[in-house]
């Protein structure tokens, strides 16, 4: 609904010339452009406006103005440009008296249009469970992985198999990689890398037995832990291992990632959870959470919250931005996995129980939103991004379920287009590289590249100060061989010895000249004040004032 | 220029020096005077007279100089003495120069004048320099040649025909009548005079017959641009195939008409078939084909490709124009026919087989040529052969393929063994989930959600009931010396935590301080600074006793209430002995939280066992949780209080015992001294978890990202914060909509590529000011121009 300023003036100026038109036409009742209401503005607001009080030179000045000018103007555009999204997340409204607690998949599945009702399915899978699911980035391909090493990926929406392999190990974890053309399975001893064909394309034998797998798709990194407490990057993209800690905290089998920092959230059997980068050995923070053992961590998509259970049959959530509980529920048991959806809902599993919450994070839960009860224990829960689905892995297979609302309602096709062709799936995969962030950038606040790094200013004064102590250079010398009977293996020794001997003397000489000119301009300045360095008898000596 | 420096610089000397020079004269003067003789003075004469006697004339003083002009004002009137008047106007004429300055002296002025000058000239760009840093965006050139189309007429006149062959052109063409004679005619005089002379509808039905030409012409190379452009190989499979069938057709045609021509096609056919058999190009011979049955045994389209290729050269290799009349043909005719082959072989000097075999067929029973030279049916068999190899390969390819399929199936045999190594591995997880199971083992199974919240309350008591008897059975065990270590950590802490208590809850602090106190936790302070609320075991139990009171699922509200009165009844219950020393490490995380009105589904295991698990192994699990924390919240403190103190800067301590004092293995050095030689090391800054007690955050600095950092302060900028706030905002398109980031990234300077930047011309710019106008480059911000001037002033 723009009203364009140069319509209006045009429209004006007929008017004036047509004296008989109403005149209630003569002026634009909505002048300009449509105005943007404050809260969706504040909603793209990056922090405080600038303070352009000072600059260095008025044009200085000047280029600030201009600069905040147009970073408004972004803001503005960015929340006009909503208006565009025009798809809505889905709900359930209980009637008075009811609640949502209570609906079943059948009621869903009855009441839904077709293709919704599709969505909800079951995989019996008997043999080979207990199941793991993952879902890609954007939501079209699924990987079911049993833990006896039956592995599958699929369209799940028009259940079209990519692959399906039997790796003949025990599977510990699954993960798709970037795209679905490749994933990684975490097997009896290695981690291995299968294409969307089932072919293996990488055997990854570090770390040894590896429990839990994490991509972070941004830095193309692949996490991985493993039973002897060490926690494993490697960096997909080139295929170099990035940083390998020992954490020292035992088994490592409660992963999660941070979406927003890609700091790695592990759970451990003391109640702690730890958070790391690849770039420092030690845990950037270390929080005591739960009584007892950790079971299951999961940070929420904006990386504000954090939300544990442990076997204490807890469930907390976590303000991680200030490290403090935010609430705590007593759960009839501790839940074995969690996880949150884009909307920030949290799917909880507990025995053969899926229970799932909606916005547990900025307000106290009084009752789950759903609940689904199946045969056997729930391994793994993963909601489908861009989908109103919650993907169950359990000991009998794979159940599909509709969780109405837990999916982002509008897609951003430059990120994650769950309509990808073939062709755009080639280009998204080169942006992607192209787009890759550095490993050095994983940092607990994600806005610290915008900060300038002060510190190092003194830093930079001590290591210019370090340079005094000048070392020694290293020689290598090799002498030159010699016929046989010419020259002893001894002898080549002593020569080699001689060179490297002569070459150090050297240095400690230039080093010795250097300090002696430097001690000699010293004396000399301080001749001018004092006459004589005084001696310890010099105190005895007669003075003639 | 100069002469007015030459003024400037001697009018202002030369009356310095005229009054230099009378000052010395008054000074003389005075000095004469002070001798005290009597100077005689020139007597004055006062009666002007004619006669003047000569004697009194005397040395004319400084002030009464003669002047030139005085004694040659009489030469004016005159008529005499015209070549001294003429000298004397030379005289008068010819200026003389003051005495110059001194080099240093000049060259300082010359400067000073210069800077100045220049200075001025210069400022007068200033408004355009500052213009143009301001400005958003600049466009180089910035003086814009102004853009004209060419047209052909335009260019072609400039053109004149020079050469004999141009001008016999340019003749013929002026006196042609198809030529335009004015730009402004439509139609040629040729043109015309046909219209003219054209009925209306023949002239329309021949425009049509045109138009109806043009449009197939465009329509034929249109479609023939499509199809080469089509890349699909089914379309071109297909068109290979057309065109096959009628190359076929025309040999038939030409077999019939040109037999000549037929022939040589016929050989050719045969080249290619003999090439095709001595290089096996497409049966593994050529490097890609033996790559492509590599891939085949993955790729599907490999395949293909594989299979296309053997089609291919069982195509060639085929007898195709002797094969024509083939089977049904007598063996003479064969015979005839094979010695024909023979001869055209022969004749393909390029084979040497061929030549070599060409005679002794007949004669010999060399078998080679047999081979090559091999009647119809022993040639269909030896491709016969062929194609098995190749439906070998296939096969082959299939079997693998199969095996890979069927690689599951085999699976099934190895899947007990697989389950045990999973059951092994799952155990220690299982145990764990035991556990929690067993918490809830008093749970009954049950589908009905009533029943789910009436059991949960039976369990509750049990629940009770085995922590107390834990308790009582550690009360003896409890061991003395924790509880001084208690009561001195507990003094410590107690003020912080009335800080901490809730506004609520103050009154009832109050009251019963003592008890609290008492009754206070060990190793609570440190983490109970992070936590809200504290509780006690008796809380909990009154908390499910007023669950059972309360029937039906209970409000929020309801429960809020029940945690009122929880904290009333703690401090009832509070000064009871017993509970005092084990109720407190529990506080801190397993009753502290608030039960929500969760509706919690009973966890019901697939098999019975488990719920079946006796009320031992409940109880264990439980006492395990009751005691867990206890070790896990110490050891977490005191790893917290080993990763403080490994991060303190250390004191350094220059203490040399011996040293100024009797040293020995007995000598005791006193404190007073010792303290001396220790330097203190300042204190760092506060630890950021210092007011958290749960959690340990890393003082360890990320050097990493230093590296992408800014290190200094970037030119605009006064402060950090201010250049912080300024890039807050990302530019990219990811988070901004596709205007914005147009704005957003504009670049500062656009180049023309090619086009040659010239320097601002002076004359372009003042020329528009001087006509009080905006000059048309990169003044875009006046009114920030006229700022600057303001302030400058």
């Amino acid at each position: 609904m723009k009203h364009g300023p140069k319509q209006d003036s045009k429209a004006n100026r007929d008017e004036g010339r047509d004296p008989e038109s109403p005149s209630e036409f003569r002026k634009d009742r909505y002048p300009g452009d449509a105005p943007v209401p404050k809260k969706l503005m504040s909603k793209y607001q990056r922090g405080k406006k600038l303070h352009t009080k000072g600059a260095r030179t008025h044009h200085g000045h000047v280029k600030l103005v201009q600069n905040e000018k147009k970073v408004t103007m972004a803001v503005k555009q960015a929340a006009r440009s909503e208006r565009l999204l025009q798809e809505q997340s889905g709900f359930m409204i209980p009637e008075d008296g009811e609640s949502t607690t209570n609906v079943t998949q059948s009621d869903i599945v009855q009441a839904a249009d077709i293709t919704t009702a599709q969505k909800h399915f079951n995989l019996e899978l008997t043999q080979f469970g207990p199941y793991k699911a993952q879902y890609t980035r954007n939501g079209k391909h699924l990987l079911i992985a049993g833990s006896k090493g039956h592995v599958a990926a699929l369209d799940w929406l028009t259940k079209r198999l990519l692959c399906e392999i039997n790796v003949m190990e025990t599977v510990r974890d699954i993960r798709w990689l970037h795209q679905e053309t490749m994933f990684a399975v975490a097997q009896k001893q290695w981690t291995y890398i299968y294409d969307n064909q089932g072919i293996e394309l990488h055997c990854l034998k570090q770390p040894n037995e590896a429990l839990r797998l994490e991509f972070l798709p941004y830095h193309f990194l692949l996490a991985s832990s493993n039973a002897t407490g060490y926690l494993y990057w490697l960096d997909v993209s080139v295929g170099q291992k990035v940083a390998s800690h020992n954490t020292g905290l035992g088994r490592l089998d409660v992963m999660c990632q941070n979406p927003q920092n890609a700091v790695i959230c592990l759970g451990h059997p003391t109640g702690s959870v730890s958070m790391w980068s690849p770039n420092v050995n030690e845990p950037l923070v270390k929080m005591l959470c739960h009584g007892a053992a950790v079971r299951s961590v999961a940070v929420d998509p904006t990386g504000n919250y954090m939300a544990t259970s442990g076997v204490d049959r807890k469930m907390k959530i976590w303000d991680i931005r200030k490290f403090e509980m935010v609430h705590s529920y007593q759960i009839g048991c501790g839940a074995g996995h969690m996880v949150f959806s884009q909307t920030g809902a949290l799917g909880l599993g507990k025995g053969n129980i899926v229970e799932v919450y909606q916005d547990p994070c900025r307000q106290q839960l009084t009752s789950p939103y759903m609940i689904h009860k199946l045969k056997t224990t729930v391994n793994n829960l993963h909601f489908c991004p861009y989908e109103d689905v919650l993907g169950v892995g359990h000991g009998d297979g794979f159940t599909s379920l509709i969780i109405p609302g837990a999916g982002e309602a509008n897609f951003d096709a430059m990120e994650s287009n769950p309509y990808q062709t073939k062709k755009q799936r080639r280009e998204a995969e080169v942006q992607m590289l192209l787009d890759k962030i550095p490993v050095e950038m994983i940092h607990l606040d994600s806005k610290m590249i915008g900060k300038v790094d002060m510190k190092s200013f003194v830093e930079r004064v001590e290591e210019n100060n370090k340079i005094h102590f000048k070392k020694p250079m290293s020689i290598s010398y090799e002498p030159k061989h010699k016929m046989k009977g010419k020259g002893s293996g001894r002898k080549k020794e002593q020569r080699k010895r001689g060179v490297i001997e002569e070459g150090r003397r050297q240095t400690v000489k230039e080093l010795v000249k250097d300090k002696l000119q430097e001690g000699a301009q010293g004396r000399k300045e301080s001749s001018t004040a004092v006459s004589k360095s005084k001696g310890v008898l010099d105190r005895f000596k007669k003075t003639e004032t | 220029m100069m002469e007015d420096e030459e003024d400037l610089i001697n009018a202002p000397s030369a009356s310095e020096d005229e009054d230099d020079d009378k000052r010395h004269a008054k000074l003389l003067d005075a000095i004469s005077g002070l001798g005290g003789k009597k100077v005689n003075k020139r007597s004055q004469r006062t009666v002007p007279t004619n006669q003047v006697s000569e004697f009194n004339f005397t040395a004319a003083t400084d002030d009464t100089k003669v002047k030139l002009h005085e004694l040659v004002g009489t030469l004016k009137t005159s008529a005499k003495h015209g070549s001294l008047k003429n000298q004397l106007n030379r005289v008068q004429n010819q200026k003389v120069l003051s005495v110059p300055l001194p080099k240093h002296q000049k060259e300082k002025i010359e400067r000073e004048v210069a800077y100045k000058n220049t200075s001025k000239e210069v400022s007068k760009w200033d408004s355009v320099v500052n213009s143009n840093r301001q400005a958003e965006q600049l466009q180089f050139p910035l003086q814009k040649s102004e853009v004209h189309l060419l047209n052909t007429t335009g260019k072609f006149k400039q053109l004149k025909p020079r050469t004999p062959l141009e001008l016999e052109i340019a003749a013929v063409l002026s006196g042609n009548s198809d030529v335009l004679p004015t730009e402004n005619n439509e139609l040629t005089p040729a043109e015309e005079r046909a219209l003219a002379a054209m009925d209306l509808e023949e002239a329309k039905e021949r425009r049509a017959e045109l138009q109806k030409f043009r449009a197939l012409m465009s329509y034929k190379e249109a479609k023939a641009k499509r199809q080469k452009r089509i890349k699909s190989k089914k379309y071109h499979r297909v068109l290979k195939k057309e065109k096959l069938k009628h190359e076929k057709k025309a040999l038939e045609e030409l077999e019939k008409n040109d037999p000549a021509a037929y022939q040589e096609k016929v050989e050719d056919v045969e080249r290619q078939r003999i090439e095709e058999r001595m290089s096996l190009k497409h049966r593994g011979g050529s490097k890609y084909s033996k790559k492509q049955m590599l891939y085949a045994k993955y790729d599907d389209q490999a395949r293909q490709k594989v299979q296309d290729m053997l089609q291919t050269s069982r195509q060639l290799t085929q007898k195709s124009v002797a094969v024509s009349d083939s089977e049904d043909d007598e063996e003479e005719a064969m015979d005839s026919e094979d010695e024909m082959i023979e001869r055209e072989l022969s004749s393909l000097s390029s084979n040497p087989w061929m030549k070599v075999a060409a005679q002794p067929v007949a004669k010999s029973e060399f078998s080679r040529p047999e081979v090559v030279l091999n009647s119809e049916g022993k040639e269909e068999e030896e491709s016969d052969s062929e194609c098995d190899e190749d439906e070998d390969v296939l096969m082959k390819m299939g079997r693998e393929l199969e095996k890979r399929q069927k690689k599951p199936v085999h699976a099934h045999l190895v899947e007990e063994e697989m389950e045990k190594i999973i059951q092994k591995q799952g155990d220690q997880r299982q145990e764990k989930e035991k556990s929690v199971k067993a918490s809830g083992k008093g749970v009954k199974n049950s589908q009905n959600q009533k029943n789910k919240t009436q059991n949960m309350k039976k369990a509750a008591p049990k629940v009770e009931e085995n922590i107390d008897e834990i308790f009582q059975k550690l009360e003896d065990k409890a061991p003395d010396d924790r509880k001084k270590v208690e009561e001195n950590v507990k003094r410590d802490t107690e003020n912080k935590k009335k800080k901490k208590r809730r506004r609520g809850k103050k009154k009832m602090e109050d009251q019963d301080n003592e008890a609290e106190n008492a009754e206070d936790m060990n190793d609570a302070p440190l983490i109970s600074e992070g936590l809200k609320r504290k509780k006690t075991l008796d809380d909990l139990e009154e908390d499910e006793e007023e669950e059972e009171s309360i029937s039906g699922r209970s409000s929020m509200m309801a429960k809020r209430e029940t945690e009122i009165t929880n904290n009333g009844s703690f401090t009832e219950d509070s000064p009871n002995p017993k509970e005092e020393v084990f109720v407190d490490p529990k506080k801190l995380f397993t009753l502290e939280t608030k039960i929500s009105d969760i509706a919690n589904p009973e966890v019901t295991g697939r098999d019975g066992e488990e719920e079946e698990s006796d009320g031992e192994e409940a109880q264990r699990s439980i006492i395990a949780q009751a005691f867990a924390d206890d070790d896990v919240i110490d050891e977490f403190v005191k790893e917290k209080n080993a990763i403080v103190d490994r991060d303190k800067p250390t004191d350094i301590d220059l203490f040399l015992p011996g040293w100024g004092a009797w040293g020995g293995e007995s000598v005791k050095v006193s404190k007073k001294k010792r303290k001396k030689f220790i330097i203190k090391a300042p204190e760092g800054p506060p630890r950021k978890d210092k007011r958290l007690g749960n959690v340990i955050i890393s003082e360890k600095k990320d050097k990493a990202i230093s590296k992408h950092q800014v290190n200094d302060l970037p030119f605009p900028y006064v402060t950090v914060e201010q250049y912080e706030q300024a890039i807050r905002a990302p530019i990219g398109k990811t988070w901004n909509p596709e205007t914005a980031v147009k704005e957003l990234v504009k670049p500062k300077i656009i180049t023309k590529l090619g086009g040659i930047i010239q320097p601002i011309s002076k004359a372009d710019v003042f020329k528009k000011d001087s006509k009080k106008r905006k000059p048309d480059m990169g003044f875009q911000n006046k009114s920030a121009d006229t700022k600057h001037k303001k302030r400058k002033h």
